[in-house]
Order: structure tokens, then C-alpha cells, then sequence
């Protein structure tokens, strides 16, 4: 009985001594509360065939009809392969760019130069993905293009061949993200004890010993939850990137229709609430799951590292 | 003391202040009015029409109005979400590809069939049959369409200078046979320059030669509009010859390369001179007095109307307003009200236009069609009832009316008209068809890749989603409108 009141008396305690941080935590909180959790109950607008004059709890139910139209197309398989593909490439190739940039920021010993490269990198991920499509349109323009102009001798029609593509996509993606995830990993890096470094100079350890056997490991569980986080979104996809950048040209959709593009293209007619949050479900079970699995993987591996 | 005086003596007065408030006003309901933007509108500007059509609608129909404009692009997506509200009470609506069967069969505009029927003659009587008609859905009437122009023909708009230089008769061009003709012509002068280009983004042209949009369904065709024999548009006759025409006309370099991947306007780039023409819908008002540096072809195209043109814009009543009665005051005073509708299509009279001394609309000295705060002067297309506005000084035609009423008489409608294909059992099938549809459509009318190599593929697509199927119940309830008719 008396231990019980003690622990309560040190909760309370605590909650006093540091009212100020729990306070400044409250708004983040509410914020959460309204914008991520309230809205898990619109769910049930997937599993409704919604009617507006009912609102979402006196629609009717429909079981799983809202889901059968993203595999109503034979291109169903295809769509998937793109959206997991183009994902799982993304997170490869981000997080070992933005992990090398990182490294090399850190690496960097003017300050003033440091603050001007960070700057630089991170301009490409404040500018709007439209605004990105007509950059690109300016490369790869068949008639007015930098690349067909300056750098070819004849005449590539970029927008109506699927094959290059892929590699297009990969390229303005890392060129628009790596800036953003560089500044995460370069605060892991600069958070790292610098003594390890002293130590490992003592010990005659070069340039490149000193990355691998510090920097890396010491990176490592940010590798990993940015890797699981990532992975939780593996089923959606930048709509901008893969609309708006190929110029929505049709000849390229086979490489860059992607869920997300499928559901605008077709829900855009049908004013079709339902049909949209069934997507949205589905996109977010598949994602929870993956997410889920990763977990598991990386706690049988490495328990401290692992999300839960 | 003297301090908690003050402070309670200001409390008081700014609630009384409040409840000083007419009372007349307070008893009014506002009702909102969402209207499509196509210009820049100030917030002051929009509120300085918005006080003086309340002061009209507060005496002559006990409501006030609350105007909501939103730029066209986000325009529907806007209005879907405020329908799940009560936020929204009348507002503007698209029915291309018969977008009014969704909004009546999701439940989001208002069944106005009895509110229509109990109406003043004048509004009544303002429609004809063919916009009643565009306006209903299994006979129930959900909205009213713009007094507007309807339907188009299609026309080349051509690079003045050369047009002038080389002695091209723009009146010769009546066809794509002839229009080739010219388009070898100037590319052979001027080889470098595109010589033919889309009108707008990789849109070759928005007037066609087939038909489309049947029933109001976006995936239902015909040969031509004249014709009933319902197809997929990349097997329609007048599709295939198109897209013939502009495959050749793309591999002899006619056609910009990067038209698939087109960004700008056609218009533009031909008055500049970057490109010597691109096809173009046209109607009442001259193409050439728009675009600067252009002469326009005879017609390609006679002025004929797809399904959907007629009401392709119209105005109707969210189902979940909260007061649908002073909803349609205001929806029949804004087709209605001769006093009202120009303060709300152009703005305040002397602030925002004029009338210049040929007693048409103008905009006040000092203010351009760049910097006019209220931007519906400048474009007000989207507005429920231009035959009621003053005349704009820029106007071509010295009586609107009459020659809209002369226009839409002269535009041929399709035999299909009226009839409408309920879609709402397809809905997954509709989805797959927009997508399949988006992967060819442009690259075949540009002219990018010839149709015949991908139709093999195209046909197999349609056949794996269960087109013909569809096709063919399309067809049965077509023949047995068209029988009854």
C-alpha cells in the first residue's frame, strides 16, 4: 500500500517538475488527436456505398464492393508491380545517397561552405512536383530539350518511349528527396560521440576505418526506422511523379501508372467517396502489414533497434 | 474603479452594438452561391457585390447571398466535399460525360422537379425542351443549364503573316484534305517551324467529328453524330480517319513532336508565330478577335452538338442544404432577375464596369482586363444567364440574344439526344475504362503512334474489361429510345 502511494506521489511528482514540457506537448497532442486518429473512423466509408444526403453512418453497407474495382483491370497485377517496385527502389537508392551525403556534410570543415551545400540540397525537396514536370520537360523536350539540343546528336521522343523511364522516375526522385533525408542522417552523424573519433584516431584508424567502424554503426537505427517507416508507405506513391512528370503521356503508362495514378484516372468521373477510401484501406493495411513484418524481421535480428 | 467603468461601459456598448444589429437582416437566411472562377476576383471586390446584390435580394426576396468563388481546376473537387457539408446551397455543376447521373445518383444535388414546376412562367418558360431535358435524370429535373451558346464547329486558326504572304484563301480550307494541303505548303516555306499543333495541352481539338459521350456515358461512341450505332471510339470511323490524317501529318513533321507532352495553348503559339496553325472549337464569337495575329479557316466541321453540350454547364441545389426553399429564390433570381444578374456577372455598376456612351458594358478608365478586381467582366462563361447582361464593348454581335437563339438553331443535335445510359451498375468497369482509355486516346489523335498498330491490343483490352457487353445493352436501350421516339 505504501510503495502504491509512493509511486504515485513520484508520477505526480514528475508531472509537476516537468508541467512545462508536458504543457508544450498538449497542442502536438490534440493536433494528433483531430488530424490522425478522429479520422479512422471514416473508414467504414470504404466497406459503405455512400450516399450524400446520408452522410458516411446512414449510408448503406456494401461488404467489399468498393475494393473490386482495383482489380477490375487485367493491368491490376502491373499496377501493384510498379507502386512496390518504384518504392522499394526509392528507399535503396534514397537511403544510401542521403547516407553518403550525409557522411560527406560531415566530412565538410567550413561552416560556411557546410551551411551552403545544405541549403542547395534541400531546394529540390521545397519545390512543387509541377513545377519539377516542367524542369524536366525542359531536358527532355524532343524539340527544345537541354539533352536533345546540347548533348545528343539526334533526336530522342523521351515522352513516348516507356523504356526510359523507369530510370527517369528513380533519378528526379533521389535528385527531389536525398536533400531532406540527408539533414536527418547528418543529425544522427553530428550526434555521434565524438570521442569514439578521438579514440579510433589513437588507434590509427584512416578517413575511411573511421566511417565504417563509427560513423555506420552508429547510424544504424536511424537507417532502420527511417527503412520501416518508409516501408509503411510502400503502397502509395507521389502522384505528382508519376503523373505530373511524365506529362501524363499515355504511351508511358505502362511504367509509370502506379495506384494512385489508377484511382485518379478513374475515380475522377464518379465523384466516388467510397471507392477513394477503400483505396486509401487498402493502400494502408497492406503498408501496416509490411510494416509489421519489417518489425518482426528486424527484432529477431536486432531487438533494440526494432520500432516495437 | 474608473478603469472597470470603462471597461464594462465598453462591454456593454459592443453588445448592444451587436444586438443593434437590423433585425430584419438577422431574420434573413444567407444562402451560399459557388461559382466556378475563370478571372482573378478581389476579396474586396467580391464583397462589395456581394453587399449590393443583398440589398436587392434582402428587398425583393428576403435572402442574402454569400458568394463563393473557387478557380475552375479545383472547382469540383471543392464542391464535392462542401456537398457532404450544409455549406454549400446552390452552386454550378459540369456534366460532361454525364456527370449530372452522379451527382443525382450519389445524392448530392436536390430533385428540383416540384420546386421547377411551381416557379414564375418566366423562368419556366426560358428553357426549350432539349435543356430541360439535359437538365433530368430518369425524368426528375436536378438542375437548370447556362443560357449559353451550345455545341461548336471546328475551324484551323492560322499565323496571319503567313497566311498573308504565302496567299493561303482561308475559306478554302473546308476539310482535313484541304487543310493538308496548306499545312505541306508552309511547311516546305518554313520547315523548321511546327506547322501544325494541338490546340491545348495534347488536346488536337475539342470539337470532333464523331460521337461522343452517348447517353452521357464517357465511353459510349458513334461514327459521327448523326449516327446511332454505338462503338468504342478508337473503332468510330470518324475517329479513325482523324487519327489517319494526323499519324501522317506527325510523321512528315508536321506535327510538333512534343505534342503528347504538349504545355501550352495552340492559339498562343500561332499568333506568335512559333506554330502556323492548330485545329479549334469555334461559335458565336470570332476566333480571330481573340487571338491576336490569326485568321480563322472556313469550317472543318459544320456547327453540330455532342450529347453533353447542351447543359454541359449548369446550376442546382446540394441535397444537403440546409435551406433549400430560399436556395431556389436564389437560383431563379440569378436566371431570372434583370437587375440582379449583371451586378453579379460583372460587379458593381460604376466601381467595377461602366457604361460607355454606345450604352454597352465597359470596364472604367484606368482598369484592364488584366487588373479588373472583379474578374467576371473579363471572363463569364461560367455564369448562369448571359442573355440578360448588358452588352460587353468588346462584343461582336449587336444582340446576343438573337444571335445565340440564331446559333443554337443553326447547331445540328444528335438523334440520341434525351437518352441516358445509367452507368451506376458499370462503376468498376468505368474505372477501368478511363484508364485504358487515357493510355491511347492522345497518342493517337496526335498522331504519335498509328492507331491500326495499337489496335489489336486496344480491342483486346475492351474485350478483357467486358465492353461489348455493355456495348451491346447500351445498344438494345438505345434502339428501343430511339423506336419510341
Amino acid at each position: 500500500m505504501q510503495t502504491s502511494v509512493k509511486v504515485h506521489k513520484k508520477k505526480f511528482g514528475t508531472l509537476r517538475r516537468y508541467k512545462g514540457l508536458y504543457l508544450m506537448m498538449v497542442p502536438g497532442l490534440i493536433y494528433l488527436l483531430i488530424n490522425n486518429y478522429l479520422p479512422i473512423g471514416g473508414l467504414a466509408l470504404a466497406f459503405k456505398k455512400y450516399d450524400y444526403t446520408k452522410g458516411i453512418w446512414d449510408s448503406p453497407w456494401n461488404g467489399f464492393d468498393n475494393f473490386k474495382f482495383l482489380f477490375s483491370t487485367r493491368d491490376a497485377g502491373l499496377i501493384i508491380r510498379n507502386t512496390l517496385g518504384y518504392n522499394f527502389i526509392f528507399i535503396l537508392t534514397g537511403t544510401v545517397f542521403a547516407i553518403a551525403v550525409a557522411i560527406i556534410l560531415n566530412e565538410v570543415r567550413g561552416k560556411l561552405s557546410k551551411k551552403v551545400y545544405q541549403t542547395f540540397i534541400l531546394i529540390p525537396y521545397l519545390i512543387s512536383m509541377v513545377v519539377v514536370s516542367y524542369i524536366v520537360f525542359a531536358f527532355l523536350s524532343a524539340d527544345s530539350g537541354f539533352i536533345n539540343n546540347s548533348i545528343l546528336d539526334h533526336k530522342i521522343n523521351w515522352y513516348m518511349q516507356a523504356k526510359f523511364w523507369p530510370f527517369i522516375l528513380v533519378l528526379v526522385n533521389l535528385w527531389k528527396s536525398f536533400g531532406y533525408n540527408s539533414i536527418i542522417y547528418y543529425a544522427t552523424v553530428i550526434g555521434i560521440d565524438s570521442s569514439l573519433y578521438e579514440a579510433a584516431v589513437v588507434d590509427g584508424a584512416s578517413r575511411w576505418q573511421r566511417i565504417w567502424h563509427v560513423t555506420l554503426p552508429g547510424l544504424r537505427p536511424t537507417i532502420i526506422t527511417m527503412t520501416l517507416l518508409a516501408v509503411g508507405r510502400v503502397f502509395y506513391s507521389d502522384f505528382g511523379l508519376f503523373y505530373q512528370v511524365p506529362m501524363n503521356s499515355g504511351l508511358l503508362y505502362d511504367v509509370t501508372t502506379t495506384i494512385d495514378v489508377y484511382v485518379y484516372n478513374g475515380l475522377i468521373l464518379l465523384n466516388d467517396i467510397g471507392r477513394s477510401a477503400a483505396a486509401g484501406f487498402f493502400q494502408s493495411i497492406c503498408g501496416f502489414l509490411l510494416v509489421l513484418t519489417a518489425n518482426f524481421v528486424v527484432s529477431k535480428i536486432d531487438k533494440d533497434n526494432a520500432l516495437f | 474603479m474608473k478603469k472597470r467603468f470603462l471597461t464594462t461601459a465598453l462591454c456593454a456598448a459592443m453588445l448592444t452594438g451587436a444586438l443593434a444589429t437590423p433585425v430584419a437582416a438577422e431574420k434573413m437566411v444567407t444562402v451560399s452561391l459557388y461559382i466556378p472562377s475563370l478571372a482573378t476576383y478581389s476579396e474586396e471586390a467580391i464583397a462589395q457585390t456581394e453587399a449590393v446584390m443583398n440589398e436587392h435580394l434582402a428587398e425583393k426576396y428576403g435572402i442574402q447571398v454569400d458568394l463563393q468563388y473557387i478557380e475552375i481546376g479545383n472547382f469540383e473537387q471543392s464542391i464535392n466535399l462542401a456537398m457532404t457539408t450544409d455549406e454549400l446551397d446552390v452552386t454550378c455543376y459540369f456534366n460532361e460525360f454525364g456527370k449530372l447521373a452522379n451527382y443525382a445518383n450519389n445524392g448530392q444535388l436536390l430533385d428540383i422537379t416540384d420546386y421547377f414546376n411551381n416557379a414564375s412562367e418566366e423562368f419556366k418558360t426560358m428553357f426549350t425542351e432539349a435543356e430541360l431535358s439535359a437538365s433530368k435524370v430518369n425524368d426528375r429535373m436536378y438542375g437548370v443549364v447556362r443560357k449559353y451558346q451550345y455545341g461548336g464547329k471546328e475551324v484551323a486558326v492560322m499565323n496571319k503573316d503567313i497566311v498573308e504572304e504565302m496567299g493561303i484563301d482561308p475559306a478554302s480550307i473546308t476539310d482535313m484534305e484541304s487543310l493538308g494541303e496548306v499545312l505541306y505548303k508552309v511547311h516546305e516555306a518554313y520547315p523548321d517551324m511546327w506547322t501544325l499543333v494541338p490546340q491545348s495541352s495534347a488536346d488536337m481539338t475539342w470539337c470532333q467529328s464523331w460521337g461522343k459521350a452517348v447517353g452521357g456515358a464517357s465511353f459510349l461512341y458513334t461514327d459521327s453524330p448523326r449516327d446511332t450505332e454505338l462503338k468504342s471510339v478508337f473503332e468510330s470511323k470518324g475517329f479513325q480517319d482523324f487519327c489517319s490524317y494526323t499519324n501522317k501529318w506527325y510523321n512528315d513533321g508536321l506535327i510538333m513532336s512534343d505534342a503528347i507532352s504538349n504545355t501550352m495553348e495552340g492559339s498562343d503559339l500561332v499568333g506568335a508565330g512559333t506554330a502556323f496553325a492548330c485545329l479549334h472549337n469555334a461559335d458565336i464569337d470570332p476566333l480571330d478577335k481573340l487571338y491576336p495575329n490569326t485568321v480563322v479557316s472556313g469550317d472543318i466541321i459544320a456547327p453540330m452538338a455532342q450529347a453533353t453540350d447542351i447543359g454541359n454547364l449548369q446550376y442546382g441545389i446540394s441535397s444537403n442544404s440546409a435551406h433549400p426553399d430560399e436556395a431556389f429564390k436564389l437560383l431563379e433570381a440569378i436566371y431570372t432577375d434583370e437587375e440582379l444578374i449583371p451586378t453579379l456577372m460583372y460587379g458593381v455598376e460604376g466601381e467595377h464596369w461602366v457604361y460607355n456612351e454606345d450604352g454597352r458594358a465597359a470596364l472604367p478608365e484606368g482598369v484592364t482586363t488584366e487588373n479588373a478586381p472583379y474578374g467576371g467582366f473579363v471572363a463569364s462563361a461560367t455564369y448562369p444567364n448571359y442573355t440578360l447582361a448588358p452588352l460587353k464593348d468588346s462584343a461582336v454581335v449587336d444582340d446576343y440574344k438573337a444571335a445565340l437563339d440564331s446559333w443554337n438553331e443553326s447547331v445540328e443535335v444528335p438523334p440520341y439526344f434525351g437518352w441516358s445510359f445509367d452507368t451506376t451498375k458499370y462503376t468498376d468497369f468505368v474505372t477501368a475504362y478511363a484508364n485504358m482509355e487515357e493510355k491511347y486516346f492522345d497518342a493517337v489523335t496526335t498522331g504519335s503512334i498509328p492507331l491500326e498498330d495499337v489496335l489489336p491490343n486496344i480491342q483486346s483490352e475492351l474485350e478483357s474489361i467486358g465492353f461489348y457487353e455493355i456495348m451491346e445493352e447500351a445498344q438494345t436501350q438505345l434502339d428501343a429510345f430511339l423506336a419510341e421516339k
